[in-house]
């Protein structure tokens, strides 16, 4: 799939980096050893065969209840209801926990393979549900954005790598470039995947996603077929809508007679909890597995805007989003793919520390991500938020969110984070 | 004087039925409108086809069918306005030891209907293995009488095409399913000790789509 | 008049009632043409003086279990089917949408259809009516937790989605404004017979709010809300893009929000306006919204006489991305190019397949591609594609398509050019498939009619309206 032209432009593009560093290392600000340890972290073919999984928990996550800090008094002073009591944490160390749900995450900090980021957020926190996505999946806190970040890590891929298959061009052919660098594992397309010459396609149910005739008259589907990939293709029309609608329509196309071969021919004994998390992770392995080449792969988890009655609420939750992600390492383990994903999963803001009239929380600020998976240096990052100083009654972030992506896209990735994300970032140590 | 009283006139005249034949035109698409009257697949009043809606079809298999519940469920009953709060618990428990019972009788269920399945799938793979013996068999006869004689037998046993045995004939299956079905006229009659009449009729209306004034 | 204008004027008529209604069957349309353009106009934005008895007799005739989560959608779709008021149920539509509430967390199908009858009763009037009638409604209460909403202890969910999503929009109020808005609706509940005002609960104290300080309750709330210059914008430049265009000018929207001043917030003033526009029946607006997949679907089925709403369609709708009464959060739907995600663009194209299969030739009235064929004495491959590229999409497609779709309808099944005598078209369907690569000749053409109308609802043009 790569040429050698494209392996020297990525060169290049860590080879300016590099110099950076290299004129750094002259100056005696760092030495020779952290210079090539660094340049080994974006050598850009360790990128390879590596993948990452997001899951975005919708509705904003109480981060509080999901990394406890019941070492502090604060915490049960602010939430006589619904507090989890001390002896049901899971510990972390002698202050912060995990939720009683997440027995299976527990197992994984255990063995190394998870990354808690504490406090992550950014500034001037919008607690509207969907700025705040928006925020998180264009990267662009001051402008309203319209492109993703993983949109705009695709396109730099999509240039810097032939696609595997190149529509035939009829207007202007930069736009028709179809490949199948992502997935999108949810009936609507996240903004984070929003890009200017990748479609991503969207495939909730593998089944369902095939170009379909009369079922009397199978004989015809392949004349059908031709046709419209034909009519597609030389759709001589130039009104942005109608080029959307053609780009999605083919890209559906490929993916969907792809994908079917690939599902075939899976198999494991891995029993995924019942629901759509547990079936949309199972069809992520399969994927991963079957070896399609796609770098990002998304997913959406519902119903954690947890207003009133929080405490049954999240432990469901979360209890589903333990099993699954555990039979899913454990899937991907038996396909020996698990140390090839790396899983970030996330939520547009945290909740408030003090509880509400209902057995809940409202719209807070800044939360916990987590890391699970390849390459991932387990342990405790950033700082937990003081519950006591805050802002306007909830946390201070001590982690800007692009640093977590920066770090995932030149660390796990080997891509160029400031080219993704308009500037630079520091990175933090997970991986 | 009088040719322009007469143009006046004959203006006014032309404009009254002008106006008269803009109100005729309306009144008449408003009359003969074809929104009053029938469906929009036919021109004429007397649809011939009544528009329907189909429901989602219920088991097809004859056990699904028996063990159909048709008992309201909690989420129902809930909507019942007139329920106060002591009436609120009662149901809640009622319901609880009915799903829980429920759940038991499943259980017992669904190994037998298993086993009864599996049966039937090595049945049918007997008789299929048996047949393409016999079908080897007369293949294997070489003097023309012997294989015409062959011959019959085997379309005999053609005919003999293989019979399912039924889930619902099946001894095992049976008790249990009347054990359920017992159980659901049972919560039946305790729920109508909880639940008035009226009450229950009010979730009638509620079914029905009776709209409060409010949102009439 | 004179053929070209007529047509124009047709086309028009055609694109008033796709962007007032759902489309329309060739019965339903004929009334419209008559009337003229004006006249249609007049009568789609004036629902309430048109006759809906026929509707409410035939709802009557159905049977439909109002506490059954399926059947409210399948209700409502009848309704969408068989109305003579489409505006008024777009406009439902529209305003579900907005004040968008999910049956996911409300759990109870019968208040989701009490709430859509009162969404029904204010959609056109005066919009602080509308506002006030959804604060008290049960459905809502529940949805964002004002049942929680308590003297002590404010939940400030309803505030904050009334301000940001239902009225003004972001960037028009403070955090504080959120918490002054709270304390107002406090005590606002829901009982299973109604609203119900828990005064014990309600703060009754002073409050400020949006610069105006008073012992405001929610009806305050809502006047001063509705009074705000940011609102008419906000519902101005949303009922545009819903009914109009994506992207209006700033005069535009300037304008119908100078309507809502000027006709005192009544929304149907709104509409009318934005119908009446020039923006509207310019070409610039033709074809230039993407079909959402109530308007795809209930087209489709007006298009092919579908007699009977199946109890599939409304999980094919959600497959689409358009659960009704199951919004995927309190902002609704997006629209636009939300709704062409590549796997929803399959699920279109599969329906597409199933309305032209032969799975509704049972139903009287349904009208196969056959059939329309030789109800129009269609004789000729040439003559066919014309016929359907400009019954569905209004002859919006390239040339080479319609080159292709003639190539494609006269080839035999290996591709080869057949001749096309297009004799009695309709034929015994097939009850039971044949070996693949195989199909009788009699059965070739029916195919053809078959597969070329479904090529033709999958062209990216079919997709607008």
């Amino acid at each position: 799939m790569t040429n050698p032209s494209s392996i020297y432009n990525s060169i290049n593009k860590s080879i300016s980096r590099r110099d950076f560093l290299a004129g750094l290392a002259a100056l005696g600000i760092l030495g020779q050893q952290q210079l090539e340890a660094f340049a080994s972290q974006i050598d850009p073919l360790a990128g390879a065969e590596r993948s990452i999984l997001v899951i975005q928990l919708n509705g904003g996550n109480d981060g509080i209840n999901t990394i406890i800090p019941y070492g502090n008094g604060a915490y049960y002073d602010a939430r006589p209801k619904i507090a989890i009591k001390q002896a049901d944490v899971l510990h972390i160390d002698d202050k912060v926990g995990f939720h009683p749900s997440l027995t299976a995450f527990q197992e994984f900090y255990k063995q190394g393979k998870l990354a808690v980021i504490q406090g992550v957020g950014y500034p001037e926190p919008n607690r509207s549900h969907f700025r705040s996505i928006e925020i998180w999946q264009t990267a662009q806190p001051e402008i309203i954005g319209d492109t993703g970040w993983l949109g705009r890590y695709l396109d730099h891929l999509s240039i810097s790598q032939s696609p595997g298959k190149v529509v035939k061009a009829s207007i202007e052919p930069d736009k028709e470039k179809i490949a199948m660098l992502a997935v999108n594992v949810d009936p609507l397309l996240p903004k984070s995947l929003l890009a200017r010459k990748v479609a991503v396609p969207s495939v909730s149910d593998v089944q369902a996603f095939r170009f379909k005739v009369d079922p009397l008259y199978q004989a015809d589907r392949a004349l059908q077929l031709e046709a419209f990939n034909d009519i597609y293709q030389n759709f001589d029309d130039n009104r942005p809508v109608v080029k959307k609608l053609r780009t999605s329509g083919l890209a559906a196309n490929r993916a969907s007679e792809r994908l079917l071969d690939l599902v075939k021919g899976h198999k494991t004994t891995v029993k995924y909890p019942d629901g759509k998390l547990g079936s949309s992770l199972k069809f992520i392995a399969q994927m991963v597995s079957g070896g399609i080449g796609a770098k990002v792969y998304t997913l959406g988890y519902d119903g954690f805007d947890t207003h009133a009655g929080e405490l049954r609420t999240q432990t469901n939750l979360l209890a589903g989003l333990g099993k699954s992600l555990s039979a899913f390492q454990e899937d991907l383990k038996q396909h020996g793919c698990d140390d090839k994903v790396m899983v970030l999963v996330f939520s547009e803001f945290g909740r408030r520390v003090a509880e509400n009239g209902g057995g809940g929380t409202d719209h807070g600020t800044a939360g916990p991500c987590l890391v699970l998976g390849g390459g991932v240096k387990g342990g405790l990052y950033g700082q937990y938020p003081s519950l006591t100083e805050l802002d306007h009654g909830d946390l201070k972030f001590n982690v800007d969110f692009r640093t977590v992506y920066a770090t995932i896209l030149d660390r796990w990735l080997g891509a160029d984070s400031r080219e993704v994300l308009g500037k630079n970032f520091d990175n933090l140590d997970f991986c | 004087m009088s040719k322009l009283v007469a143009l006046l006139l004959l203006i006014i005249c032309l404009s009254a039925y002008g106006q008269g034949e803009a109100l005729a035109k309306s009144i008449s698409v408003h009359s003969r409108s074809p929104f009053a009257v029938g469906n929009f697949f036919s021109a004429s009043a007397a649809a011939a086809v009544k528009p329907s809606v189909e429901k989602r079809p219920g088991p097809k298999d004859v056990i699904g069918q028996q063990l159909v519940d048709a008992n309201p469920t909690l989420e129902q009953v809930r909507l019942i306005p007139s329920l106060d709060g002591p009436q609120r618990k009662q149901v809640n428990e009622l319901f609880n030891v009915y799903r829980s019972d429920l759940k038991l009788l499943n259980e017992q269920l669904r190994p037998l209907r298993e086993e009864f399945k599996a049966r039937l799938k090595s049945e049918k793979e007997k008789f299929d293995k048996e047949k393409q013996d016999r079908d080897k068999l007369a293949k294997e006869k070489l003097s023309q009488e012997k294989l015409a004689k062959e011959k019959q037998e085997q379309t005999k046993a053609e005919l003999a095409k293989f019979v399912p045995a039924k889930e619902e004939e099946d001894a095992a299956i049976i008790a249990v399913v009347a054990k359920i079905k017992e159980r659901q006229n049972q919560f039946t009659q305790a729920l109508s000790k909880v639940v008035s009449p009226t009450q229950m009729l009010e979730l009638e209306q509620l079914r029905r789509g009776k709209v409060p004034a409010y949102a009439q | 008049m004179p053929n070209k204008n007529k047509n124009k004027n047709d086309q028009q008529i055609r694109h008033l009632l796709n962007r007032a209604g759902f489309g329309f069957t060739p019965e339903e349309l004929a009334p419209y043409l008559e009337m003229g353009y004006s006249s249609a106009l007049e009568q789609l934005t004036s629902p309430s003086s048109t006759d809906n008895s026929a509707l409410d007799h035939m709802l009557a005739e159905q049977s439909f279990d109002f506490t059954n989560p399926d059947d409210i959608k399948r209700w409502w779709l009848f309704r969408m089917m068989f109305t003579r008021r489409p505006l008024e149920e777009k406009m439902t539509l529209f305003w579900h949408g907005h004040f968008a509430t999910s049956d996911n967390k409300v759990r109870n199908p019968y208040a989701m259809y009490v709430q859509n009858c009162t969404i029904r009763k204010h959609a056109f009037g005066k919009f602080d009516d509308l506002l006030l009638a959804m604060s008290k409604d049960p459905a809502m209460i529940e949805w964002l937790d004002n049942q929680q909403n308590r003297k002590n202890k404010p939940n400030e969910n309803y505030a904050r989605e009334v301000m940001e999503l239902f009225t003004m929009g972001i960037g028009n109020y403070t955090e504080q404004d959120v918490k002054e808005g709270a304390r107002a609706f406090t005590g606002w509940q829901a009982k299973p017979d109604g609203f119900f005002f828990n005064s014990g609960q309600h703060d009754k104290g002073s409050k400020t709010f949006l610069g105006q300080t008073g012992n405001f309750n929610g009806e305050d709330i809502v006047n001063i809300l509705a009074n705000q210059k940011a609102t008419g914008h906000y519902l101005a430049g949303k009922l545009i893009r819903f009914f109009a265009l994506y992207n209006p000018s700033n005069s535009f929207v300037d304008e119908i929000a100078g309507v809502y001043k000027k006709s005192d917030h009544n929304i149907g003033a709104m509409v009318s306006a934005i119908f009446a526009s020039r923006n509207f029946t310019s070409t610039a607006c033709f074809h230039s919204l993407i079909k959402s997949p109530c308007e795809y679907v209930i087209g489709m089925l007006k298009t092919f006489q579908v007699s009977q709403v199946d109890a599939e369609v409304p999980r094919l709708m959600a497959a689409m991305g358009q659960n009704l009464f199951n919004p995927p959060s309190v902002k609704g739907w997006d629209g636009g190019e939300n709704w062409i995600a590549s796997d929803v663009m399959m699920e279109r194209f599969n329906f597409a397949t199933r309305m032209i299969s032969q799975k509704f030739d049972y139903l009287e009235k349904y009208s196969s591609p056959a059939k329309i064929a030789a109800e129009q004495g269609l004789t000729s491959a040439a003559e066919t594609v014309d016929y359907f590229l400009s019954l569905l999409v209004e002859n919006d497609a390239p040339p080479a398509v319609r080159e292709r779709l003639i190539k494609y309808v006269s080839s035999d099944m290996t591709g080869k050019p057949m001749t096309m005598p297009m004799t009695n078209p309709i034929t015994m369907p097939m009850t039971k498939p044949l070996a693949s690569g195989k199909l009788p000749e009699d059965k070739v053409l029916d195919a053809r009619l078959r597969g070329l109308v479904h090529l033709i609802m999958t062209l990216p043009t079919y997709q607008l309206n």
